[in-house]
């Protein structure tokens, strides 16, 4: 989104606020970040109305090992669909797994994994609604450093072994 | 005496970045007891051990590894 490109005159001066005139009535003034350097602070982009910023995030959701697959899928579309229209999310399902130690009375979780590209300020948003819904016994999101793939779930037959042995 | 030549695994392997899911890859840097190895047990550079340190710190928290092991048996 570039408004350089914009067919309206274009009055830059040093700073980076430039005014259009988009109507001989109106004037506009809008935040163009007209220095390539970055701001020392590192706020020059986020604050700009052109550009936004987006990161990448991973998450890591543990479920309760009581929901299935589909309740699953149906509570992640939901939590994905607040981070915006047009995030691309990559989800990959562990399975159920048996965890290292009892939280809550549970020994097993539902993990599921997603990857999104996402602006920064939509994150507490999203972060409040996993954190009210009863069906995740843990999240974490971390900033992700570089694209890592996700290991396959490790022992699903040992998770299964004690699914039946409660039973 | 022959000097015991001491590489970082991490390096070795080519890894660029230590994944906190991998739980198995972490558990080889853990004590019976589940503590962190420090570098000087595990060869480790110091920025594989920072970064291995707070991958086995992340996989704590996602219960994939434990905080005390064989606590409670």
């Amino acid at each position: 989104m570039s408004l350089t490109s914009h067919a309206f005159p274009l009055l830059t001066s040093h700073g980076n606020v430039s005014l259009l005139t988009s109507h001989p009535s109106r004037y506009l003034c809008v935040y163009i970040p007209t220095c390539s350097r970055p701001h020392p602070a590192g706020a020059a982009q986020t604050k700009g109305e052109v550009s936004i910023v987006t990161r990448r995030y991973e998450v890591v959701y543990i479920f309760n090992s009581a929901l299935e697959e589909p309740a699953v899928s149906e509570k992640l579309t939901r939590f994905h669909a607040l981070l915006g229209p047009d995030v691309q999310v990559t989800v990959s399902h562990w399975g159920k797994r048996t965890l290292t130690y009892r939280m809550k009375r549970h020994d097993t979780g539902y993990f599921a994994v997603a990857q999104f590209e996402a602006p920064p300020a939509v994150l507490p948003e999203f972060e409040r609604a996993v954190k009210l819904d009863e069906g995740v016994l843990r999240f974490l999101v971390v900033h992700a450093q570089a694209v890592t793939p996700a290991p396959a779930p490790a022992e699903p037959a040992v998770a299964a072994a004690a699914e039946e042995e409660e039973e | 005496m022959r000097a015991r030549s001491k590489t970082c695994p991490v390096c070795e392997a080519g890894v660029r970045v230590v994944d906190y899911k991998d739980d198995r890859t972490l558990g080889r840097f853990l004590t019976d007891r589940g503590k962190i190895l420090p570098s000087r047990l595990s060869g480790m550079c110091a920025r594989h051990q920072r970064q291995v340190s707070t991958a086995i710190k992340r996989a704590r928290q996602l219960m994939l590894l434990p905080y005390i092991k064989g606590y409670g048996q």
